[in-house]
C-alpha cells in the first residue's frame, strides 16, 4: 500500500468529517421534485435522458429501415410507393445521423464526463439542460412530419438543384433545413460545455496526458463540432435563402453552383463521420484496457491517433464528389489524404489488438464481445473505404449498394457496436443492476450476424449494378435473393435490439448512489463511489488509472479526505484548474435548477418549426419567448463575489469567483467566436468559389462602389470598437458605463447604415454577386445585432447594480463579442471592396 | 496567466498539422483557379513551391518538439508535425504523374 502511495501527495482531508456533512451535499444536489423535475440540471439525470432520447431516435430510424427493407425484399413490390420510400430513406439517414449518432455520443460525454474527470458537474449544466430539451422537442416534432407526409425528400444530403424551390415545391425540404436548425444549436451548446469542461474541470493533478482517452476523444469531437457544423449551418441558410427569397446561391443561370452546396455539406458531412466514430474510439479504449485488466498499450499514439484523424478528416471532403467533373488532379490530392487518414485509424486498432494481446486473462463479457465485433466490422469497412477512395473505383461504384455496404460497415460497426459495448459497460454506473450476461450474448449474436447478413451482400447487389435510394426493381438482374438475404438480416438486427430493449426494461433500474458500482474493476474515476453530487471529495490523481494505481482511493474519497469534502459556500460547486496541468485556480459556484432554460428550449424548438411551414407570426410569438426566457436565465447568472477565499482542503485556499480568462464564461464566448470565425470562414469561401466559377457576373473594378464605400463604414466599425474601449477603461476605474455603450451602438449603427447605402444599386436576386454581396452584409447587420443586444443586457445589469468592476462577466462577454464583430465586418468590406479590385 | 499559455501551448501542439491544412488548402485552391482560368501551366510550380515551404515549416517544428520530447504536450507536437509531414509528402505527389486540369 505505501510503494503504491509513493508520489502521491499527503491526503489534504486526513481527519474525520463533521456529521451531516454528506447529507447536506446530497440535499443541495437534490434534483427538484415533482412537475419541477422536468428542469433537472445535473449531468446524471440529463445524461441519462439524452442517451435515452437518442436511443428512441435509433429504434425510429431503425424502423424506417425495416419498411425500406421489407418493401425491398422482392421486386415489383407496391407496399410503399415512391414519395414515401424517398421520404423514408431521407428521414433514415437524417434522423440516424443528425438526431442519433451525435446527439447519442455527445450525450455519453455529459454523463461521463464530470465523473470521470473528478468535477461535481459539467460547468453549464442549464446549457446541456437546453441543448437536451432543444433537441428532443425539436426532434420527436421533425420526426413527426413523415406522419403527414411532409418529411424531406431529398436525401440526407439535399443535393440541389433537386431539393431548390423549383423541383421541390412544398414544405418538405424546408423541414430539413429548418427543422435541423435547433439540433445544429444544440451541437454547438453541448460542444462549448465539453470543450470547457474537459479542459477547465479536471480532478487535481489530472494532467493532460493523464486524461482518460474518452476526454480526449470528446475533446476532438467537440473541436471538429467547432469547425465542421459552421459548415452546414451556413449551407442550410444558404439554400433556404434561395428558396424563400430567390438569392441564386446554387441557380447556374445567375451564376450560383450547385456544387458549391455540395463542398459546404461535404466539408461537414465528412468530419461528421469522424465526430461520430471518434468517440466511439475513445469509449473502446476506456473498455479494452478494463478488459484485459491493463493500461492502454501506446497511450501517447492513440492520442495523437485521435488529434490527427480530427485535422485529417477536414481534407477529405472532395471523395464524396469524384464523380462531379472535378479536374483529375484535385481529385488525386483527396484520394491520397484519404488514404493518409488510414494511418491514425490503423494505429487504434494495432494499440487495441495489443493491449488484448498483453492482457493476462481476457473477460469476453458482452462489451468485449460488442469490442471484437466491431473491430472485426470497422476494419472491412476502412479496407472498403480505401477501395472506395480510389478514384477509378469509385466512378464504378458511386451512387450503388456498394457504398450503402460501406458506409453502414464503418457506421454500424464504427459506431453502433461500439456504443452497444458502452451501453453495457457503464450501465452498472448508472443502474441498480448490470444487464444480463446471457441475454447479451443472444443480442451481440443476433446483432452482429443480422448485420454482416443484412450488409455484406449489399457489396455484391452493388457491383451488379443496384442504385442506392430507388424504390423497386425488375426481376432478372440478380439482385432479388441478395436483396431477400438482407432483408432477413435487417430483421435479425431488429430482433437483437429489442431483446436488448427487453433486457433494459427487467434491469435498468435508474440509480446513482445505489448503482451496480465497478463490476469490471476499471481503474478510471467515474467507477468512484457517487451520489448526485458525483464524488464525495474530489481525488487528486497521479496516473491514467487511478482506481488501480491508489488502493484505497475509493474509501479515501467516500470519506471525504480528498478536496472539497463539503459545500463550503452553500451550494452547488466544482472546482476549476488549469487546462494543462490541472492545477486547482478557483472555486466555480453553479446554478440550480430553474424553468427560464426549458422554456427556452421548447421555444427555440417550436420557432424552428413555425418558420418550416411559414407560420411567420406564432414562429415570431415563440422566438420572442425564448429571447425572454434566455435574458431570465442569464441575468441571474454571474453571482455577486465573494470576498474571502474557500478553503478546500490540504491548506488550499481557493478565490469563489473569477471574471477574465480565467473564467469559464470567457472561455465558452472564445469557442463561442471560433464557431462564428468557421461561419464566417465558410462565407468567405463562398464568395470565393462562385467567383471562381463565376467570374462573369462579377462586377470590373471601374463599376465598384467608390472607395469612400470602404473607408466610412470600416471607420466607424473601428470606432465602435474604440468606444467600447473607453467603456471597458470607464468600469475599471468606477466611472459609469453608459456613454460608452451608447456612443458604440451609435457608431457601428452608422457603419451598417453606411455599408448597405454603398450597394443600394445592387440586388440580391440579380446574380450570385448580388447574393453573396448581401450574405456578407446580412452577417455584419446580425453580428451587430447580438453584439448591441449583449451591450445593452450588460448595461442593464449595470443600471441595476449587478455589474461592478469586479462582477463584470457579462460586460467582458459583451466587450469580446463586440470586437470579434467588428474585425468580422471589417474582413467582409476588405472582401467585398478589396477582393475584385485585387482580381481585376 | 494560465489561458496565455494555453493558447501558446495549444498552437504549439497543433503547429505541424496547422502547416498541413494551410498546404492541403493551397495545393486545392491553387489547382481549382488555375484550371478555372485556363492557366494549367502555374498548377505544377504552385504545387511545388507549396510543398517545398511546407516541408521546411515541418522540418522546424518537428526538430523543435522531438528537443523536448519528454514534455507529453511537446512530443503530442512532434508525433504530429512527423505525421504531417507524411501527408504532405503523400499529397504532393500526384502533380508528379497526373496532368494538370485534365478531366
Amino acid at each position: 500500500m505505501t510503494t503504491a502511495r509513493a508520489g502521491v501527495a499527503p491526503l489534504p482531508n486526513p481527519g474525520p468529517r463533521p456529521p451531516g456533512e454528506a447529507e447536506t451535499l446530497a440535499r443541495i444536489w437534490a434534483p427538484p421534485r415533482g412537475l419541477a423535475f422536468l428542469t433537472v440540471v445535473n449531468n446524471n439525470y440529463v445524461g441519462v435522458l439524452y442517451v435515452g432520447a437518442a436511443f428512441l431516435f435509433f429504434v425510429l430510424a431503425g424502423i424506417l429501415a425495416l419498411v425500406m427493407r421489407a418493401q425491398l425484399a422482392v421486386p415489383d413490390n407496391t407496399l410503399v410507393g415512391p414519395s414515401l420510400y424517398n421520404q423514408l430513406f431521407t428521414m433514415h439517414g437524417t434522423v440516424m445521423m443528425f438526431l442519433f449518432a451525435v446527439p447519442a455520443v455527445e450525450a455519453m460525454g455529459i454523463l461521463l464526463l464530470p465523473n470521470m474527470l473528478g468535477a461535481r458537474d459539467l460547468p453549464f449544466p442549464r446549457l446541456s439542460a437546453y441543448a437536451f430539451w432543444a433537441y428532443f422537442v425539436g426532434g420527436i416534432v421533425f420526426f413527426a412530419s413523415i406522419f403527414l407526409g411532409s418529411a424531406p425528400t431529398g436525401g440526407w444530403f439535399m443535393n440541389p438543384p433537386l431539393t431548390t424551390a423549383t423541383y421541390s415545391p412544398g414544405v418538405n425540404e424546408d423541414f430539413w433545413l429548418l427543422g435541423i436548425g435547433f439540433i445544429e444549436i444544440s451541437a454547438i451548446a453541448g460542444a462549448i460545455e465539453i470543450v470547457v469542461g474537459v479542459l477547465r474541470t479536471r480532478a487535481p493533478g489530472m494532467t493532460l496526458g493523464r486524461m482518460p482517452v474518452f476526454a480526449w476523444a470528446m475533446l476532438v469531437f467537440a473541436a471538429m463540432i467547432i469547425f465542421a457544423f459552421p459548415a452546414v449551418i451556413l449551407a442550410t441558410a444558404l439554400l433556404e435563402l434561395e428558396r424563400a427569397f430567390g438569392w441564386p446561391f446554387f441557380s447556374v443561370d445567375r451564376g450560383g453552383d450547385p456544387l458549391l452546396w455540395q463542398h459546404l455539406f461535404w466539408f461537414f458531412g465528412h468530419p461528421e463521420v469522424y465526430i461520430i466514430f471518434l468517440p466511439a474510439a475513445g469509449m473502446v479504449s476506456m473498455i479494452v484496457p478494463t478488459m484485459a485488466q491493463t493500461p492502454l498499450v501506446a497511450y501517447r499514439l492513440v492520442v495523437l491517433a485521435l488529434v490527427a484523424t480530427g485535422f485529417l478528416s477536414f481534407g477529405l471532403w472532395v471523395h464524396h464528389m469524384f464523380a462531379t467533373g472535378i479536374p483529375r488532379l484535385s481529385l488525386s490530392f483527396f484520394e491520397a489524404a484519404s488514404m493518409a487518414v488510414a494511418i491514425p485509424s490503423g494505429i487504434q486498432v494495432f494499440a487495441w489488438i495489443a493491449t488484448l494481446a498483453k492482457g493476462r486473462r481476457i473477460r469476453l463479457t458482452t462489451p468485449g464481445l460488442f469490442i471484437l465485433g466491431f473491430l472485426f466490422t470497422f476494419v472491412l469497412g476502412g479496407l472498403t473505404g480505401v477501395m472506395v477512395a480510389v478514384v477509378p473505383f469509385d466512378w464504378q461504384a458511386h451512387d450503388s449498394y456498394f457504398v450503402v455496404a460501406h458506409l453502414h460497415y464503418v457506421l454500424i460497426g464504427g459506431m453502433v457496436f461500439p456504443l452497444f459495448a458502452a451501453f453495457y459497460y457503464w450501465l452498472p454506473y448508472t443502474s441498480r443492476h448490470a444487464l444480463s450476461e446471457r441475454l447479451g450474448r443472444w443480442v451481440f449474436g443476433l446483432m452482429f450476424v443480422g448485420f454482416h447478413v443484412a450488409f455484406f451482400p449489399m457489396h455484391f447487389t452493388g457491383l451488379a449494378g443496384m442504385p442506392r435510394r430507388v424504390y423497386t426493381y425488375p426481376a432478372g438482374l440478380g439482385w432479388e435473393g441478395l436483396n431477400l438475404v438482407s432483408t432477413a438480416g435487417a430483421f435479425m438486427i431488429a430482433a437483437g435490439v429489442a431483446l436488448f430493449i427487453v433486457d433494459l426494461a427487467r434491469r435498468f433500474r435508474f440509480a446513482i448512489e445505489g448503482n451496480a458500482g465497478n463490476v469490471w474493476n476499471a481503474g478510471t474515476l467515474e467507477w468512484l463511489p457517487s451520489g448526485t453530487y458525483a464524488t464525495r471529495s474530489i481525488p487528486s490523481v497521479a496516473s491514467r488509472e487511478p482506481l488501480w494505481d491508489q488502493p484505497g482511493l475509493a474509501r479515501d474519497v467516500e470519506a471525504g479526505h480528498y478536496y472539497l469534502p463539503n459545500a463550503p459556500t452553500g451550494g452547488r460547486e466544482t472546482i476549476v484548474s488549469s487546462p494543462i496541468e490541472a492545477a486547482p485556480q478557483w472555486l466555480m459556484r453553479m446554478p440550480r435548477p430553474g424553468w427560464p432554460p426549458i422554456v427556452a428550449a421548447w421555444f427555440t424548438a417550436a420557432f424552428f418549426l413555425f418558420l418550416t411551414v411559414k407560420w411567420v407570426l406564432p414562429a415570431c410569438l415563440c422566438g420572442a419567448v425564448a429571447i425572454g426566457a434566455m435574458l431570465a436565465w442569464a441575468w441571474r447568472l454571474d453571482p455577486p463575489p465573494l470576498a474571502a477565499p474557500v478553503e478546500v482542503g490540504g491548506g488550499l485556499a481557493l478565490p469563489a469567483y473569477m471574471s477574465g480568462p480565467r473564467s469559464q464564461s470567457w472561455w465558452a464566448m472564445v469557442v463561442l467566436m471560433l464557431v462564428a470565425g468557421s461561419v464566417y470562414g465558410c462565407v468567405v469561401f463562398s464568395y470565393l468559389y462562385l467567383w471562381t466559377v463565376s467570374p462573369e457576373v462579377w462586377p470590373a473594378a471601374d463599376r465598384l462602389p467608390d472607395l469612400v464605400h470602404l473607408a466610412v463604414p470600416a471607420a466607424l466599425y473601428g470606432a465602435s470598437s474604440a468606444a467600447i474601449g473607453l467603456a471597458n477603461r470607464a468600469l475599471g476605474r468606477g466611472r459609469s458605463l453608459h456613454p460608452g455603450v451608447v456612443a458604440a451602438i451609435v457608431l457601428f449603427a452608422a457603419g451598417f447604415a453606411a455599408d448597405l447605402f454603398a450597394h443600394r444599386a445592387l440586388s440580391p436576386a440579380q446574380s450570385s454577386y448580388g447574393a453573396v454581396v448581401y450574405l456578407v452584409l446580412s452577417l455584419a447587420g446580425f453580428f451587430g445585432a447580438v453584439s448591441i443586444a449583449l451591450a445593452l443586457f450588460a448595461t442593464a445589469r449595470y443600471a441595476h447594480g449587478l455589474l461592478d468592476r469586479v462582477r463584470r462577466v457579462t460586460f467582458d462577454n459583451a466587450r469580446l463579442f463586440w470586437h470579434y464583430s467588428v474585425g468580422q465586418s471589417l474582413v467582409g468590406l476588405a472582401l467585398v471592396h478589396g477582393f475584385p479590385r485585387l482580381a481585376g | 496567466m494560465r489561458t496565455q499559455r494555453f493558447a501558446a501551448t495549444a498552437l504549439g501542439m497543433s503547429a505541424g498539422i496547422i502547416v498541413w491544412a494551410v498546404h492541403f488548402a493551397a495545393i486545392y485552391g491553387a489547382t481549382a483557379v488555375a484550371c478555372a482560368r485556363g492557366l494549367p501551366q502555374l498548377v505544377a510550380p504552385a504545387v511545388g513551391w507549396s510543398t517545398a515551404a511546407a516541408v521546411a515549416a515541418l522540418a522546424v517544428v518537428l526538430v523543435r518538439g522531438y528537443r523536448r520530447r519528454h514534455v507529453f504536450e511537446r512530443w503530442l507536437g512532434a508525433a504530429l508535425a512527423a505525421l504531417a509531414l507524411v501527408a504532405v509528402a503523400w499529397e504532393a505527389i500526384p502533380v508528379l504523374v497526373v496532368p494538370p486540369c485534365g478531366g
